[in-house]
């Protein structure tokens, strides 16, 4: 298989990964602001689902980072 | 490992660097008001979406931003508006700048975070330390200075750790006419063979004796009380007739010789540095604060009488009094923690006026001195050699207790730790 049809199904791959609307842009986008950053006050009331949306921004942001291991990975060996 | 002896000596070192390199080193570096790294412009041309690892570092770091709003409010509430809206690596910077115009220049990292500077207070403590006095890593101009001081640490505990027997056996004066009994002389006798080589026998008035061979006794640890001195005397006579070899094993030094001796290694540096001719002449102890005061305030010579308050932590300004082994280390940390209370900023802004003309004093005549040091230092001992050429024996007596030097500031402690937790 040549490169460009590699990078072709890699493309149509990550095409049909699923959207994901993450909580904490979610929250950036309704938590008021001051002096242009979020306000600590509204912040501090929000606690519980500011603790719930960072674990999953945590969580989806490691899990991205496994899926570019990966296709580094498989370049590498592709090459040896 | 949480090595605190290191750590201190090591904080006692930058503090004593920190003083050496003067104040207008500091002046200049203290944040200015139109300062702009280009990082800054690089920032503000770096525009679109936050990063995901943005925001969460923004949430996770909200409590240092309601705190560093909750400082403002009470130190610089005018200023909020002008702190908060420039960029957020710049508050800091913005914030130490208007505290150093109304109160008194923070010593302050301006690379830090919000976070680090909510959590303690910058203080910069500038402080002779006993560590330090003893290294001598120091400007010539200190050193020559410091050979002028008394040592200000008279009847610290650290020295009396050295010598164990702290009077010379040898030339004890009787305080009563004696001559040794036959009972007397028996019962010495008979407790030297009754130790073992290498026993030992501790008299409960105070003193050690131990069995270094079979006919042979040295005496190891003494108090410095007259009981004490005068049983010494008496058995190392009683040793004498009954024909037992007694030996010490200290120096025997004086109280005074003790004193003196601390300084021995200052004055053989300062012989070197100006010759023998010259630093011939500075007594052995030195000479008192006030003494330098007398001698010096008001002359070409000014600031020898502050140098030597600054020597024996008797400026009355916190900053220039405490040393690192005089404040409390929160086990784990590495520095102390200063709070920002009212009490804190108060008495740094009142002492700061003092802090700033001391270290002008100081600076100014550590660089006359090394701007020609033979013939300054010549001149500077000839003129307190003029105004009083005696040493200070028979000054006050002194005894350092390090307790009695503890920093004022309000420092963080293991309970706050727990009231936090």
């Amino acid at each position: 298989m040549s490169e460009s049809e590699d990078i072709e199904r890699v493309i149509r791959a990550l095409r049909k990964v699923p959207p994901k609307h993450l909580l904490i842009i979610q929250l950036a986008n309704e938590i008021p602001t001051k002096y242009g950053d979020l306000d600590p006050a509204e912040v501090t009331k929000r606690q519980v689902e500011i603790n719930l949306a960072i674990a999953e921004a945590k969580s989806y942001g490691s899990h991205t980072i496994q899926a570019v291991d990966a296709l580094i990975r498989l370049q590498s060996r592709e090459r040896d | 490992m949480w090595d605190l002896d290191s750590i201190i000596r090591n904080n006692n070192q930058a503090a004593m660097d920190y003083m050496m390199r003067g104040l207008k080193l500091e002046e200049v570096q203290a944040p200015m008001p139109e300062a702009w790294p280009l990082a800054s412009l690089a920032d503000k041309l770096n525009a679109g979406p936050p990063l995901i690892s943005e925001l969460i570092n923004s949430l996770e770091g909200i409590d240092a931003e309601a705190a560093f709003l909750e400082l403002i409010s009470v130190l610089l509430p005018e200023h909020e508006e002008e702190i908060m809206l420039e960029p957020r690596n710049r508050r800091v910077y913005r914030f130490g700048y208007l505290f150093g115009k109304k109160y008194y220049p923070l010593p302050l990292n301006t690379a830090c975070g919000t976070r680090a500077l909510v959590e303690a207070m910058p203080v910069e403590l500038l402080g002779m330390s006993y560590s330090e006095y003893h290294d001598l890593s120091m400007r010539p101009g200190y050193l020559l200075l410091l050979s002028l001081v008394i040592y200000p640490y008279e009847g610290d505990w650290r020295d009396e750790e050295d010598d164990l027997v702290p009077f010379n056996p040898a030339v004890l004066q009787p305080t009563e006419k004696y001559k040794p009994s036959k009972r007397d002389i028996s019962w010495v006798r008979n407790l030297v063979e009754s130790l073992a080589v290498n026993g030992v026998w501790t008299a409960p008035m105070g003193f050690t004796v131990v069995k270094a061979a079979e006919n042979k006794i040295v005496l190891t640890e003494a108090k410095d009380t007259p009981e004490v001195r005068e049983t010494i005397r008496r058995t190392l006579l009683i040793a004498k007739i009954a024909g037992i070899e007694a030996a010490f094993s200290s120096g025997g030094r004086t109280s005074q010789e003790k004193i003196n001796g601390a300084r021995v290694p200052l004055l053989d540096m300062v012989r070197n540095m100006v010759g023998v001719e010259i630093a011939g002449p500075i007594p052995g102890a030195g000479w008192q604060p006030g003494e330098l005061h007398r001698i010096t305030d008001g002359t070409p010579y000014n600031g020898v009488g502050t140098f030597a308050d600054w020597v024996c932590s008797a400026t009355g300004c916190a900053v220039l009094d405490s040393g690192f082994e005089s404040v409390h280390f929160v086990e784990g940390s590495t520095e102390p923690v200063f709070k920002w209370t009212r009490y804190n900023v108060a008495t740094l802004t009142e002492q700061w006026p003092k802090v700033q003309q001391i270290r002008r004093d100081i600076d100014k005549l550590v660089d006359w001195l090394e701007a020609d040091q033979i013939n300054n230092f010549r001149e500077l001992l000839d003129f307190i050699l003029k105004g009083n050429p005696q040493n200070t024996e028979d000054a006050e007596d002194r005894s350092y207790e390090p307790w009695e030097h503890m920093c004022e500031l309000e420092q963080q402690t293991e309970e706050d730790e727990e009231d936090d937790g």
